[in-house]
Order: structure tokens, then sequence, then C-alpha cells
């Protein structure tokens, strides 16, 4: 969680959990890129990184009878020479971290159209961790600036 | 996100992807995109102006180049900036469809 003094420079964005929520995102990430300055890279990474742990919890996230669950919350939070990245949502607890990585695929009819988001973050953040912290899912993610 | 088409040689369509590849954008091209892979048998995506893919993106192009190859035909990636290309060779959607960046090539490889 950002500490009071970092609070007035973390930014937040609450979406539902649905395709149409997620289609908000790159709106977002345009603005906070601006606000911070971001170069391509940083801008890449965070947008992939955001796309992919927002995308997950969208497409496979468990909804229980938590009215909470309807939706995902993410806050960068910046540092000198990073970004602090939290995505959290109050589905039913899964690791993203624990799903094997897909093999490469050989030809088109097999290769598979999805579970490639954790293998792109792992490639585009320094570090991701996952911790369920009561009935909140938290991914930590730290993207270079 | 916008898409448009060119005829480069006789039977050969070359889309033309303009913006980001983003859940957004892959939504707001997946009917088009899709119809269009439907409905030919030589096609080259042009990436020269796709500055972000994910892999939403990369599932709209994978199922694509699926959709034309079951028709016996053939679907090629052109031109990706290197951000994009680094996405595509990470996730190994190079390994599938095909990426060229000579015009004269990319028809060939379709026109087969």
């Amino acid at each position: 969680m950002p500490s009071a003094a970092d609070a007035g420079n973390t930014f937040t964005l609450r979406i539902e959990r649905s395709m149409a929520g997620l289609a908000q995102l790159g709106g977002w990430v345009d603005t906070v890129a601006a606000a911070l300055g971001l170069d391509e890279a940083a801008d890449y990474a965070l947008r992939l990184c955001l796309e992919e742990a927002a995308a997950n919890v969208v497409m496979h996230g468990t909804a229980d009878a938590d009215a909470d669950a309807g939706f995902v919350v993410m806050r960068v939070e910046p540092a000198p020479d990073v970004l602090r990245v939290t995505v959290e949502d109050c589905c039913g607890a899964f690791d993203p971290l624990h799903v094997p990585a897909p093999a490469p695929p050989t030809n088109l009819e097999e290769a598979r159209v999805g579970g490639l988001g954790i293998h792109l973050m792992r490639q585009y953040a320094r570090a991701i961790s996952y911790e369920r912290a009561g009935d909140t899912n938290r991914l930590t993610l730290t993207i270079g600036r | 996100m916008r898409m448009e088409t060119e005829e480069v040689a006789p039977g050969v369509t070359k889309a033309n992807l303009t913006g980001r590849l983003d859940i957004g954008g892959s939504q707001e091209i997946d009917l088009a995109f899709n119809a269009l892979a439907g409905s030919q048998r030589a096609l080259i995506v042009d990436l020269s102006q796709v500055d972000f893919i994910a892999s939403l993106g990369l599932r709209l192009l994978i199922v694509g180049a699926r959709t034309v190859q079951r028709k016996g035909g053939r679907m090629i990636l052109f031109r990706p900036p290197i951000a994009v290309e680094s996405v595509l060779v990470s996730s190994g959607t190079d390994n599938v469809v095909p990426i060229l960046r000579n015009l004269d090539e990319a028809i060939h490889a379709v026109s087969g």
C-alpha cells in the first residue's frame, strides 16, 4: 500500500470485471504515462502488464457472493527508478504465477490463443509477486522506468 | 484502431492496421478482421503502424491466420515495429505466422 507521503502520486483505476471495463484501461494508461513522462519502453511494459493482469481476472476470475468480486482495482505508484503496480480483485483465490509457461506453438492448428499473459508479464516486469490478503488477490509488479 | 485493405497483387490483399492492438483496439476490429480472414486466401497483415500488441491482439492474429489456413490459404505479418515484434517473438507467434519485411517476398509467400 502507498505510504501517506506517496498518496498524492498514486494513480488508481477501478473497473468493472468485464470486457467493457477492460476497454477503459488504454486511455487510463495514456493519462498515467503522460503524467509521469514515461518513455516508450516503460509505457509499453506498464500497458502490457496491466492489460494482461486485468484480462486474467476478467477471463478467469471466479466470482462468489461478494459484490466486490465484480471489480478490478489497479494502482500505479511511481518511485525514482521503478513503478510499483498492484492489481487487486476479490474473486476466489488464484495465484497466476503458478500457471505453467505455455510451450511455444509449433503449428497454427495447435497454437493456444490463451495462457500467454503471465509469460509476457514475466518478460516485461522486473519482479512479480502474488499474495492472498483476506478475500483479496493482490498481484504486485515492479516495472522499470 | 483502424483497418484499411488494398490489393497489392492479383488475389493478394494487404490489411493495413493503425493504432494499438490492445484490448480496446482488438475489440474494435475483431469482427471486420475475422470477416476479412474468412474471405481471403492470400493475406498480408501490415503491422508497421501498430505500436502495441499484447495477448488479446496475438489471439486476433492467430485466429485470423488459422481461418485463412483452413481454406488452404496463407497469412503473414508484415513489418512490425521492434516493440511489437518482440512480443510476437517472445510468444512464439512468429513460429506459426511468419514475419516478413519485403513486400515482394510477402506477396510470394502468400501466393504459394
